[in-house]
């Protein structure tokens, strides 16, 4: 406290904890009562010290006293508050009861709109938010190959080309590699043995993965214990998920330790998972158990056979973006040392969560973006209920007016009215939510990641609350100003007419509704036509009439490749013998829906190309009577006769696109590839080409495709082979019957997954399918709020016009064009909501387009449609109001006046 | 409207009040001055306690700011204050009161 400026200083900054509005009032004075009495010290150092302890204890004094003081004053002030409040929601909750016709449908529209919104929520809940159940889910990985020519030899099973299997050879090279940014990589790879020992041999599902798994995943076991790196070395240990525990073993509670038979080697099980643990969470999702993965050491070393799913946990402190550096860097290096191999390869690097969600996450947000159309439809409608409820409250505005409330006092009346209509709302759109869990769980099951869980947590009613309120303020607030501006003088005039404000407003609504149930209405319409263009698509095979079957050799596979043929021969033949069969034939991958193998191939009549850009084809592996079967259609040449040999060269039957890539404008017929990229690979010979069909997904776009006879390809052949049986009218019987003679033959082969061709299309086409319900519910949902708006608006018009139009049917004025002066009036909004829409759509159409199949987002077809619809929709809307006030005794109104 | 609430009348706001009593308008540190002159310095008002006091004798309606005095420089910076009417009547009250006790307190020789 050196100079007094110092000291003024130090004092000003006291003064800041004073309480605001008490500064407000005294600070100058203080400061100068202050640097007066600094002043009257004379600068000498025991005054000052005497003043600055006075002034201090002082403060303390007075800040105690003045925020006291304050924290009373604000208490004081929520009191009046919440008074205000309660009996303005008493007022309300009265006036509800006394007009329940008005209540029951306001709180029935927002309450749809809410439990749309909610269900919408609890979905997003449910999978986009929900952290994937394993300890600290955020720092886990998945690591994909990318290929800059597609994937090469591999189990395709996911739509993305650019998330691939890796070999073992570049996986071991990414573990060592990366050791210092990832804690524990595992890779991982399906395994689906055959368990013999019951009743009947059972096809399992589960997974192979090396022994860092469950460290990786921090997940305990529920019974027992899971394996760690300690095990390695012996791999015949099993750990069961919870479902097969209970499906399989009958949740028998010594099933640690027990010794179960799969593939002919026995495995004891070790552990049992906990009910909600799922790994993995995309991909191989049915995989109940898990065994430990090893390599012979040959296999080990071997890169051209991709097969491997790549897990991992990052160190603390590492970043994706760090982990994606590296592997870039490692996949740099594999390139250049491994040219022969690793051409054009690259490593993907992603949350673990990411790759499920983002087949779901286009789905899920435009549901939602649709979900809060219809909320905001049924606010608009509100709203509107509420305008109209105002202009027949004048008397009651006008009064209190009179009386002196003040605007914002009614404004704060009639927002509690709407908040309490949202959330009485709410609380029934919740209950409609709860009701409504179990039906849309099975709904949308199909569609989402096996990770993800419907629950009703406290997010969800957090939502529901926030929205409701939301939902309250949106749709209350231009009634409530319109309100408070409601002029006493001019309603003491007689002038009881809305204000011209205030039918703009209710116009304006019904506009904005009309745009936005356009909007929905062509979302939906065009996911029904990309339906509709989907079911009715000629895959390149039958649609009906076909059954298939998996069978799985398992242990009894390890007899001679010559036995299995002739066992698929007498299959074949007994299975023809069946009353209704037609056909018979075995395939490795069913189209559509299965695992797609591919291969790089060199045209013989071509010129050498650069290692890497060799074209790729997907392959499959049939026998002779599959085509007949499945019903391919042959374009040029034959199918395999079943007499091809391993040691003649082999035989091909290639699809249109690859005849027409490989050999433009000549024939394939004799044409000849090396197949893979050595030099000294087998040399195939074309001797049919197919229309083209369906391969990895329906509405994906076909590839080059060959087929290649099962009696020359003992390798690639695994023991896991589809059963296609053609044939009129199958009868369970026949099926039953065709189960029996193949266990009859023989006895531990496993015969699962037995399902139609109808319903492979089916399950295929279920995205779009859901999909398309949803938004076609909720575009209903919007027609008919916006139906019900525009009937309530012109309802109103012409109850405000009642005198008029009474006074002209009084001069002879016909039904006919007091109808038509409605209509006239009704496409004043109806044309320019339409126009707005039709622009919105645009906009909707873009944002769906990732769902559209051959169906461009401005389908001019679908934009005709809903303006149809739209216009007989108004029309009828219009009509009913406007024949009502015309049909109206003149006399009664004029009476009235 | 409702009377305010009266506060209770500590040394500090009845000197102030006595030191208001004169005829003439002062500001918030002539009247800290004079009070601590006038009790010797047993009432010692410091800036804080000085308007806090205030703003309870101008809540109650016992004295009143006088917006524009013209005096010079520090008109700026200082709110003068004059007793009202209600807060001469409240003076004298409380003085009666000290009166009658004073007058007690003689009669039964507690002091001379």
């Amino acid at each position: 406290m050196t100079s007094p400026r110092k000291g003024i200083r130090f004092y000003r900054a006291l003064l800041q904890t004073l309480p605001a509005a008490f500064r407000a009032r005294h600070e100058q004075a203080m400061l100068q009562t202050f640097s007066n009495l600094s002043e009257a010290t004379g600068g000498k150092s025991l005054p000052k010290i005497r003043l600055w302890l006075h002034i201090i204890a002082d403060h303390f004094k007075t800040a105690g006293r003045a925020w006291t003081r304050e924290f009373f004053r604000r208490k004081e002030r929520r009191h009046g508050f919440w008074d205000a409040l309660f009996s303005d929601s008493r007022l309300t909750l009265w006036m509800l009861r006394r007009n329940p016709s008005f209540t029951i449908i306001a709180v029935t529209t927002i309450a749809l709109g809410i439990a749309g919104a909610t269900i919408a929520f609890t979905v997003v809940n449910g999978t986009l938010l929900r952290p994937l159940p394993y300890d600290t889910p955020e720092s886990l990985v998945a690591l994909f190959q990318t290929e800059s020519n597609g994937p090469r030899l591999s189990a395709a099973g996911l739509s993305s080309p650019q998330r691939n299997p890796t070999s073992p050879g570049n996986f071991l090279e990414w573990q060592r590699d990366a050791a210092e940014v990832l804690d524990v990589m595992t890779a991982a790879t399906p395994w689906n043995p055959v368990m013999t020992g019951l009743d009947r041999p059972d096809r399992l599902n589960g997974l192979r993965a090396t022994y860092g798994l469950f460290e990786m995943l921090g997940v305990p076991a529920a019974m027992g214990r899971t394996f760690t790196r300690a095990d390695e070395g012996s791999p015949h240990i099993l750990v069961l998920g919870h479902e097969m525990w209970q499906g399989v073993f009958g949740g028998d509670p010594q099933v640690v330790g027990l010794n179960v038979n799969l593939d002919g080697e026995t495995y004891e099980v070790i552990g049992v998972m906990p009910a909600e643990f799922r790994f993995p969470p995309f991909w191989a999702v049915e995989a109940g158990m898990w065994v430990p993965l090893e390599w012979e050491p040959d296999a080990a070393a071997q890169r051209r056979a991709a097969f491997l799913r790549v897990f991992g946990r990052i160190k603390p402190g590492v970043s994706l973006e760090a982990l994606e550096a590296r592997m870039d860097a490692i996949a740099s290096r594999l390139e250049e040392d491994y040219s022969w191999s690793n051409a054009g390869i690259g490593v993907r690097v992603e949350h673990l969560s990411e790759p499920g969600l983002s087949v779901v996450r286009p789905t899920i947000t435009i549901v939602s973006g649709f979900v809060l159309i219809l909320l905001l439809i049924a606010c608009s409608n509100v709203a509107n209920l509420l305008l109209s409820r105002g202009a027949a409250r004048q008397t009651e505005l006008a009064i209190r007016g009179a009386l002196g409330a003040s605007q914002s006092r009614i404004i704060r009346q009639w927002m509690t009215e709407s908040l309490i209509v949202a959330v009485l709302g709410g609380a029934a759109g919740l209950g409609l939510t709860i009701a409504l869990k179990g039906p849309v769980s099975v709904l949308v099951s199909d569609l989402l990641p096996v990770t993800s869980a419907l629950d009703l947590d406290y997010r969800v009613f957090g939502f529901a609350l926030g929205i409701s309120v939301l939902a309250g303020v949106i749709f209350g607030i231009a009634p409530s100003f319109l309100a408070s501006r409601q002029q006493v003088g001019a309603f003491l005039r007689g002038n009881h007419t809305t204000t011209g404000s205030g039918n703009r407003i209710k116009t304006g609504l019904v506009m904005v509704e009309i745009a936005l149930a356009v909007s929905l209405l062509t979302g939906a319409g065009l996911l029904t036509k990309s339906f509709i263009q989907l079911t009715n698509h000629d895959p390149g095979f039958s649609r009906k009439g076909v059954v298939a079957l998996d069978l799985s050799f398992g242990a009894s596979a390890n007899g001679q490749w010559e036995e299995r043929l002739v066992t698929y021969r007498t299959i074949s033949r007994k299975l023809e013998s069946l009353p209704g069969v037609a056909a018979v034939g075995f395939v490795n991958h069913m189209p559509v829906g299965s695992d797609m193998w591919g291969v790089r191939y060199v045209v013989q009549s071509a010129p050498v190309p650069v290692p890497g850009s060799e074209p790729r084809a997907t392959f499959r592996v049939a026998d002779h009577g599959y085509a007949q079967a499945i019903g391919l259609t042959l374009l040029e040449g034959r199918w395999f006769d079943g007499s091809e040999t391993s040691e003649d060269d082999p035989t091909l039957v290639i699809n249109q696109t690859m005849a027409n890539e490989t050999w433009p404008g000549e024939s394939a017929i004799d044409q000849t590839i090396r197949l893979g990229t050595d030099d000294d690979g087998p040399i195939g010979r074309v001797i049919g080409v197919y229309r083209d069909a369906g391969q990895g997904q329906l509405r994906s776009e076909v590839g080059a495709e060959f087929y290649h006879p099962v009696t020359q390809d003992p390798t690639t052949w695994n023991t896991d082979v589809t059963v296609v049986i053609a044939g009129v009218d199958l009868e369970a019987a026949t099926l039953t019957a065709a189960r029996e003679s193949i266990w009859r033959l023989d006895s531990e082969v496993s015969l699962t997954n037995m399902r139609t061709i109808e319903s492979v299309l089916h399950t295929e086409t279920s995205r779009e399918r859901t999909s398309m319900a949803i938004v076609g519910g909720l575009a209903f949902g919007a027609l008919v709020l916006s139906a019900i708006g525009l009937y309530g608006v012109l309802s109103f018009i012409a109850a405000q016009r009642k005198r008029e139009i009474g006074v002209r049917v009084a001069l002879g004025a016909s039904t006919g064009s007091i109808l038509r002066s409605g209509l006239k009036r009704a496409m004043t909004l109806v044309i320019p909501g339409l126009a707005i829409g039709m622009v919105g759509s645009l906009a909707v159409g873009r944002f769906l387009e990732s769902l559209l199949w051959q169906v461009a987002p401005a389908d001019p077809a679908t934009f005709g449609a809903v303006a149809l619809v739209l216009g007989i929709v108004s029309l009828g809307a219009t009509i009913i109001p406007m024949r009502r006030a015309s049909k109206t005794d003149p006399a009664i109104i004029l009476r009235e006046e | 409207m409702t009377k305010p609430k009266q506060p209770r009348l500590t040394p500090a706001l009845f000197h102030i009040l006595l030191c208001l009593a004169e005829e003439e308008e002062k500001h918030g540190y002539g009247i800290m001055l004079e009070v601590r002159e006038r009790t010797a310095g047993a009432v010692k008002l410091g800036p804080g306690s000085l308007y806090w006091s205030l703003d309870r004798l101008e809540e109650a309606g016992l004295i009143e700011p006088i917006p524009e005095v013209a005096s010079a420089d520090d008109a700026k910076r200082r709110n003068y204050y004059r007793l009202t009417t209600r807060g001469k009547v409240t003076l004298s009250e409380e003085t009666q009161k000290l009166a009658i006790i004073v007058e007690l307190a003689r009669e039964r020789a507690v002091i001379e």
